[in-house]
């Protein structure tokens, strides 16, 4: 049987199994129809707060698209924490400190994101109110709904018929109102089992803190912060406050393959220490909301019944009262004291020109059929010189021509004739207006090879969608020659999102990510796609061979505050992917980790996977992983798929191999590479690669099969632990060694 | 006016909605898309899982998560895909936690591929080759024979590189020649 008798007969085998008109049963589609009843949106935080259901790399993709780098890329030489974890009585009593001092917390003005793109302010005032803002995105300058607490008075705004009423409530509170600061704010963290409790009520409801590991010291908004584990659930409390920073829970039912657009985490993203205006701590109604008593909401909304302090009713119909002529000022909270670092997207938030003048190039709803208004990169006479890009090419930072605007300072650049991407020292703020910060990516290409640019590809931000994320862009392609522009007005879908690989621009096509994305840290622009078909390979779109050079830049107010080109001179030839030159290549273990070696003439490479292009090495390269989830996926002696728990050190990791009986492991040794120290082992097996069914053995892995040989560095590097995978077919002394010079190549940042 | 003076009720802190009737308008796009899919949907679980009942479990499971994680939908119109991510998951951590032995199956190639094997018998060799695939091997095998997806949209719907569905469409088929092949050499045997 060859290959077309096979697909011929695997296409007749599923006919037969499932018939194009098979239907499903009755009791599942009224099963599926029950689910929003069963499940309702005001169930659905709880859900999340059990289950926030990323793996933790997905996870910070998806807060990269809300925030930024601030979160995808963690400072790294993090701020060391005071004290230190070791034993299990320190990190318990360290846990449950995050709800015991709560009520300590000092006057200070606190913004937190999730993934949904949700914000909330929280501003605690001397005396311990609490004041909580929630903003429908990062960008609204109007809070959606408001509530304060302070003394023993809880005041919020409550839906009635299509308006919102401010509605007070005396006696109602009973302790200090900094205790129910975490949860009525999104740092609400659920108790994931009886050895994960975080406070009081869970040690009285019979639980224990036992559970709770120490991950390692970590920044979160510029504060030292220990990263602590338990059940699925990771949060960073602050070393000093005690306040948790962040929230993740990763999906155990989705492991390995985490979700794009699933749920992410909460995080602070600023901190600022300081008395706040007393205004925002005064029970009065919020701008344009009348304010309406407690009785008179409970006649209308609840009728029977008592209105609760911090329950969440639904609207309610009805008339509300109007709201007075002249409101009550809002006053503008005071920053800082003593300002936390500022997150990625912040090094690009709008800032006016120092004049406040508008330029030349302000946004307008025609800019979305136009070419970007800023001319190409000069070119001298004669044109610059092309050469084949190396398998990553490194651009200097700070070369864009402003103070400070990282979300345009391209970092590096890959491409091969398909497609070209390149990742920027921050990812651009989210959902931001164009007309006030108008953000593009491109790519420049000379199809000619005369030196002089021929056309002009690019994406920038639109302005926002309610309710839409960042992924929404435009695309475009302007003939540099002519001035034609080809436009996808947008609003786009970034390419790793599509159902297509390609989406037309006029009467060409491609694929784009822009870089706020949910689903993508990178700029990337796809231009030819391929794909099987049962005659052999087909193609769409055009093959991307020309010199080209990639480019960012920002305008604000009208003129343009930033802008790099990659290189800042010379033109970029991509190569076929199997033909790389060798060279500097990037690779992310994940998005803390970013390593830069030295490959081979030849080697293909694929993120976190790459190997020797010659057929003969199939099955032989290089891994790169984080290997720091609570549980890891494996493999057991009989085969079966199983959630291994394996603790945050190398030497456990290193013990748990050794207890593998499907593997052959040596002693381990110490090694050290870039300065980071670890250990190395090796390990061959006889078993096929899908004895477990699966990529997960020993440990979850993209390795492709027939892998009998693994060299293995596991790394400590400032408490991420790096796993390193050499694979072959067998042992081999040089491929050993081929993959040891690589691996001693390597450079570690973040 | 209930006075509450315990933590307790932080738990029951939720997030107010934030328009009126977004709940409601939520519920009935979810519905009707899921309506619009869902056979479609439990066809292919039933594909990649070659069980009514565990196709119907998987298919469910893949709309609770679908409507827990219904804001991350931007687009209506990109549901297919996005849901196939959902419900392609869901069926591969089934396959996962299925109770697996290591087994010799060539004798059940060899029977269902003898001189004198049916069609039927013909579907049951495959299918017994099928199944001794790696789950990721199975999903993508299902996706690209049952669904007829291209490469790349099989890479869109598992988050995984185009190349990587190759490689792993390659070595699955590798594996299905392989073990029809000792079923071959088995039946030559006897």
């Amino acid at each position: 049987m060859n290959d077309r008798e096979l697909e011929a007969g695997l296409r007749a085998f599923y006919r037969a199994q499932v018939s194009e008109t098979e239907t499903a049963p009755l009791s599942l589609r009224h099963d599926v129809a029950a689910i929003p009843a069963a499940d309702s949106p005001r169930r659905r935080l709880r859900g999340r707060g059990r289950g926030l259901t990323l793996l933790a790399a997905a996870a910070l993709l998806l807060v990269g698209g809300a925030v930024g780098s601030g979160i995808l890329r963690l400072p790294w030489m993090a701020p060391k924490p005071s004290i230190n974890l070791e034993t299990s009585a320190e990190i318990q009593a360290f846990v449950l400190s995050s709800s015991e001092r709560l009520a300590q917390l000092p006057p200070e003005a606190i913004t937190t994101l999730d993934s949904h793109g949700f914000m909330d302010r929280i501003y605690i005032d001397g005396s311990g109110a609490v004041r909580i803002e929630r903003y429908a995105t990062a960008d609204a300058t109007e809070p959606t709904t408001s509530m304060l607490l302070s003394g023993n008075s809880f005041g919020r705004t409550l839906i009635v018929g299509p308006s919102k009423v401010w509605v007070e409530q005396d006696e109602a509170i009973g302790q200090d109102p900094r205790t129910y600061l975490r949860a009525l704010s999104g740092l609400l963290v659920i108790n994931n089992g009886s050895d994960c409790a975080m406070t009081q009520n869970d040690l009285d409801n019979g639980g224990t803190a036992a559970g709770w590991r120490s991950v390692g010291a970590a920044s979160v908004a510029g504060r030292p912060a220990h990263h602590l584990a338990c059940g699925g659930i990771d949060v960073w409390i602050d070393d000093e406050t005690r306040l948790i920073l962040r929230v993740l829970q990763p999906d155990s039912e989705d492991p390995g393959n985490p979700l794009a657009g699933g749920f992410g985490p909460i995080e602070v993203t600023q901190i600022a220490f300081g008395d706040q205006p007393q205004a925002l701590f005064d029970f009065s109604p919020p701008n344009g909301v009348a304010s309406m008593s407690l009785d008179a909401y409970d006649a209308l909304c609840r009728p029977g019944q008592d209105t609760v302090a911090f329950l969440d009713y639904p609207p309610c119909s009805g008339t509300a009262p109007v709201a007075e002529a002249s409101p009550t000022p809002r006053p503008t909270p005071t920053p800082s004291a003593t300002p936390s670092a500022p997150s990625g997207p912040s090094d690009c938030t709008i800032a006016p020109t120092d004049d406040g003048a508008a330029g030349p190039w302000t946004w307008t709803p025609a800019s979305r059929t136009q070419d970007w208004p800023a001319p190409v990169r000069p070119e001298p006479a004669g044109g610059a010189s092309a050469a084949p890009i190396p398998p990553t090419y490194i651009d200097p930072s700070g070369d864009d021509g402003s103070n400070g605007r990282s979300c345009v300072d391209i970092r590096d650049v890959t491409a091969n004739t398909n497609q070209v991407f390149f990742d920027l020292m921050s990812n651009p703020p989210h959902n931001v207006d164009p007309s006030k910060a108008w953000i593009a990516y491109g790519v420049v290409v000379d199809e000619n090879r005369d030196g002089i640019p021929d056309w002009r590809y690019g994406i920038d931000d639109l302005p926002q969608i309610p309710g839409d994320g960042a992924a929404y862009h435009r695309a475009w392609r302007t003939d540099l020659h002519t001035g034609r522009t080809d436009y996808d007005a947008g609003p786009r879908i970034d390419h790793l999102l599509r159902g297509d690989p390609l989406g037309e621009v006029g009467d060409t096509q491609f694929g784009t990510n822009y870089p706020a994305a949910l689903a993508a840290p990178n700029v990337l622009f796809r231009f030819l796609a391929t794909f099987e078909t049962t005659t052999g390979t087909g193609t769409e779109g055009a093959r991307f061979d020309s010199p080209f050079y990639v480019w960012a830049s920002e305008i604000v107010d009208g003129r343009v505050v930033a802008t790099d080109f990659a290189p800042d001179t010379g033109w970029l030839i991509p190569m076929p992917g199997d033909t790389n030159p060798g060279g500097t290549y990037v690779a992310h273990a994940d998005d803390r980790l970013r390593l830069t070696m030295t490959i081979p003439n030849g080697w293909t490479t694929d993120g976190r996977l790459m190997s020797p292009s010659h057929p003969d090495d199939e099955n032989t390269g290089l891994e790169f992983r984080v290997v720091d989830q609570p549980s890891e996926w494996a493999c057991d002696a009989s085969g079966n798929g199983v959630k291994a728990q394996i603790g945050p050190t190398v030497d456990d990791l290193v013990s748990y191999l050794e207890g593998q009986p499907m593997i052959r492991i040596s002693e381990s040794t110490d090694v050290t590479v870039d300065g980071y120290r670890g250990k190395y082992v090796e390990y061959t097996t006889t078993l096929p690669d899908d004895n477990c069914h699966g990529p997960e053995w020993p440990l979850d892995t993209r390795q492709p099969g027939n892998v009998g040989f693994t060299q293995e560095w596991i790394l400590d590097v400032n408490r991420v632990r790096l796993v390193i995978d050499g694979f072959a077919p067998k042992a081999s002394d040089p491929v050993k060694a081929e993959l040891t010079r690589i691996v001693d190549s390597i450079s570690i940042g973040p | 006016v209930v006075v509450k003076q315990s933590t307790e009720v932080i738990d029951l802190a939720e997030r107010p909605p934030l328009v009126a009737g977004e709940g409601s308008a939520r519920a009935s796009a979810f519905t009707r898309l899921a309506d619009e899919h869902l056979d479609k949907a439990y066809r292919l679980a039933r594909a990649i899982l070659h069980d009514e009942l565990e196709a119907q479990d998987a298919a469910h499971d893949a709309f609770v998560v679908a409507w827990r994680k219904w804001d991350t939908l931007r687009d209506p119109t990109r549901f297919e895909p996005w849901f196939d991510r959902i419900l392609v998951n869901a069926c591969r951590d089934r396959l996962r936690r299925r109770t697996r032995q290591a087994i010799d199956i060539s004798g059940e190639v060899a029977l269902a591929t003898g001189d004198h094997a049916s069609r039927t018998e013909d579907h049951a060799a495959i299918g017994a080759a099928i199944a001794t695939l790696s789950p990721d091997h199975q999903v993508v095998v299902a996706m690209r024979y049952f669904r007829d997806l291209t490469i790349d949209d099989i890479a869109t719907r598992l988050g995984i590189p185009a190349g990587t569905v190759q490689s792993r469409l390659h070595h699955a088929l590798k594996k299905l020649h392989a073990a029809l092949d000792a079923g071959d050499g088995e039946r030559t045997q006897r």
